[in-house]
């Protein structure tokens, strides 16, 4: 009951007139942010962030919301109008959109992404109800011996998944550990890597060495073509197009089982800490493509494509959420920047964060929830802000805007040192990128760094027992799963090529029940059980099979 | 002789500067009162960035710089020019800002990064300076009226 009248309160809180006015802003903002090729969710929000200083918590944390959705919605846009994905969340969408787009159904495409994200955020709203809660529970088990080790495994699962390169994912994902270590140190107070530089002893600012790490960078990247920094988007593609709603509501339904599938796929790959939406997408296309009865039109511009990756791409934000908002790790880069923004507004998620303020995380919830309705509301009115933007050459856009990061950034803290650290940092993002080495580790390092430095303290300080690291279930649990995203690439090289690799997963979901079994209770030994028996089972097909490797009729994502 | 690669370049660059941090650790100032010394974990994450860098610089000599760009200083200024502008210009800001204000210094990034960067022409230019005076002009007025945020004034111009 008591857990029902939170509930209704968020909603009263939400649904007060000046915040919708206010996530209204946001989403638009977001839905034109997220359009535009070279202008990041992250950037957007960050942009944000400084006009909700003045606002209560609630007021904020909608708006924010409202940014992000949008801005998830938004590079569908530009994904189906002009071929340029929007954001790396809608890269795939780019594959059947665009190309229903140049058959003459624009609006068609359109339709069909907008409702396939509405529907596909709206189940993820509902998820993460559910189950943010529930992961809280679970969180207050973990000691920091378990803490730590979460922590590397969001640090290994990022480096893993970031990029074909996990040498070069875990130097970035470490590099960002060491730029947290910069400044005075948490747990005693003394000024680390200072070399006698006074404004280095606060140590980097979060906020501005991500805007600097992907707004500047990527900013530098757009602009470093002459030619298509001189080029106006509109030139490129369609633009006078009207959204057809009911005709892409009706496709939806009719494959109502690739939109839950591709929805399901997105909330995973969200509550996976460090794994966003630029991979749930390109996931979710692949087994549509993979489960399809008709994979070869893949690519020539059916509703599937669109369906499986935008339903993904705005599921995933609710994953992201569930993480972040259960255990303090953000789910991908854009929530590594709601954390720092709700560390801003002295809100630090944690595993008692739901219990101990309910109604702001309610809030967050139903806002998630809200913004997608309005998301829907604002398409229309956001295309044609969009299709004016897009005659503006990205030089002049990407001018105004370094100039908009740089009011931002200062307005944080009032420290004119975080503009340095926002060049710094701009630089080096842009090298790390020219030089093949993925940014979003490094921003997990950044961030998680000092959470797993305080974890380490802590349960040193508890015991000088480091057996504990692996005797302690929850600990053994994530240190297993590190070591198999430890893997990862490799199987992903070896697969259908090595024998090996036939016992990845198998051997993973042994491996897991282990520590699942040793938690006791009754419903973890009962999971532990059905993991143990799946692994088998998978081990006993592949006996039976010969060890014969799948080819799985290996066909490109996307082809043309 | 071979030739290194870039990613050899790169590893040896990264295994300086691990270096360089590591020396660092040795001059902080010790707290026997702390049960984790300050510099345990840095010098943790060193010891795993020297392991990933070395094995970096092995992996790098091994396979050789193949097929690798190799531009000569005039090509590779060309073709990063427009990112060097920007990040010079950048650079002059920052170093301008406490003579000329966000306002002003931001209305000459906009304006210089446009003129160096996009179209030539008399009209372009008169284009350029609108969109900066007017961009960073709006957002200067809504972040120093509406959100109360005071930007930093140049002392030169006094706003």
């Amino acid at each position: 009951m008591q857990h029902l009248d939170q509930v209704f309160a968020a909603f009263g809180a939400v649904l007060e007139l000046h915040n919708l006015i206010l996530m209204t802003v946001g989403v638009v903002a977001g839905l034109i942010a997220g359009a535009i090729p070279g202008f990041t969710i992250a950037m957007a929000i960050v942009l944000t962030l400084p006009f909700t200083f003045g606002m209560p918590p609630v007021q904020g944390l909608s708006t924010m919301l409202g940014v992000y959705v949008g801005g998830l919605s938004g590079g569908l846009m530009s994904a189906i109008l002009t071929g340029i994905p929007g954001t790396p969340s809608a890269v795939a969408t780019t594959f059947d959109g665009f190309t229903m787009a140049r058959a003459g159904k624009p609006g068609l495409a359109l339709g069909i992404g907008v409702w396939s994200s509405f529907f596909g955020g709206l189940l993820s709203a509902a998820l993460l109800s559910l189950l943010a809660p529930q992961l809280a529970r679970i969180g207050l088990e973990f000691g920091p011996w378990d803490f730590f080790s979460l922590v590397v495994f969001a640090l290994t699962i990022a480096a893993s998944l970031s990029d074909e390169d996990l040498l070069k994912g875990l130097i970035a994902g470490v590099f960002g550990i060491l730029v947290a270590c910069f400044g005075e140190d948490q747990v005693n107070g003394v000024a680390r890597f200072t070399f006698g530089i006074d404004a280095l002893e606060q140590g980097f600012a979060f906020l501005p060495v991500l805007v600097g790490l992907f707004a500047f960078s990527q900013l530098m990247s757009d602009v470093r073509d002459p030619k298509s920094a001189s080029q106006a988007l509109a030139e490129r593609g369609a633009t006078g197009v009207k959204i057809e709603h009911l005709g892409a509501i009706k496709a939806i339904f009719e494959r109502w089982a690739l939109w839950l599938r591709s929805s399901l796929i997105g909330v995973f790959v969200g509550v996976l800490p460090a794994a966003g939406s630029s991979i749930s997408n390109i996931l979710a296309y692949d087994q549509a493509k993979k489960s399809s009865k008709y994979p070869e039109k893949f690519g020539t511009g059916i509703p599937d494509g669109i369906i499986a990756s935008e339903s993904a791409n705005n599921a995933t934000a609710g994953g992201a959420l569930i993480t972040m908002m259960a255990l303090g790790i953000p789910g991908d880069a854009v929530t590594a920047v709601m954390l720092g923004a709700l560390l801003i507004h002295n809100i630090a998620p944690s595993p008692t964060f739901i219990s101990t303020q309910p109604q702001l995380a309610y809030a967050i919830i139903v806002a998630f929830f809200i913004a997608h309705f309005i998301m829907v509301a604002c398409q229309s009115f956001s295309l044609r802000l969009f299709v004016l933007i897009m005659r503006v050459p990205l030089y002049i856009l990407a001018a105004v805007i370094l100039v908009y990061c740089a009011i931002g950034v200062f307005s944080l803290n009032n420290v004119e040192f975080d503009l340095w650290t926002l060049l710094i940092f701009g630089a080096i993002g842009y090298v790390m990128v020219r030089l093949g080495f993925p940014l979003t580790p490094m921003i997990l390092g950044v961030v998680l760094g000092p959470v797993a430095e305080v974890n380490l303290s802590r349960s040193l300080a508890t015991s000088n027992d480091l057996t504990l690291f692996v005797t302690r279930h929850w600990s053994l649990f994530f240190i297993i799963l590190s070591v198999f995203s430890l893997i990862y690439p490799w199987f992903q090289r070896a697969r259908g090529r090595r024998k090996w690799t036939l016992g990845y997963a198998p051997a993973l979901c042994m491996a897991l029940s282990l520590p699942l079994f040793l938690m006791g209770g009754w419903v973890r030994p009962i999971a532990a059980a059905a993991l143990l028996g799946f692994g088998l089972l998978l081990l006993w097909q592949r006996w039976r099979g010969g060890w014969k490797l799948e080819t799985d009729g290996a066909t490109p994502l996307h082809q043309g | 002789m071979r030739r290194l690669s870039l990613d050899a370049i790169v590893a040896t660059v990264l295994l300086i500067a691990g270096g360089v941090l590591f020396w660092d650790t040795l001059q902080w100032r010790h707290t026997p009162y702390a049960t984790m010394a300050s510099s345990v974990w840095p010098r943790f994450v060193l010891v795993i960035f020297f392991a990933l860098c070395a094995i970096y610089l092995v992996r790098s000599l091994v396979r050789g710089p193949g097929d690798e760009v190799r531009r000569s200083l005039r090509e590779w200024l060309a073709y990063y020019r427009n990112p060097l502008w920007c990040y010079g210009l950048f650079l002059a800001f920052l170093m301008t800002l406490p003579y000329l204000g966000m306002l002003v210094g931001g209305i000459m990034f906009v304006w210089l990064v446009q003129v160096i960067v996009g179209e030539r022409g008399l009209g372009a230019q008169v284009r350029h300076a609108a969109i900066a005076v007017a961009s960073v002009g709006f957002m200067w007025l809504v972040f120093t009226y509406a959100i109360g945020v005071i930007l930093p004034a140049g002392s030169l111009v006094h706003i």
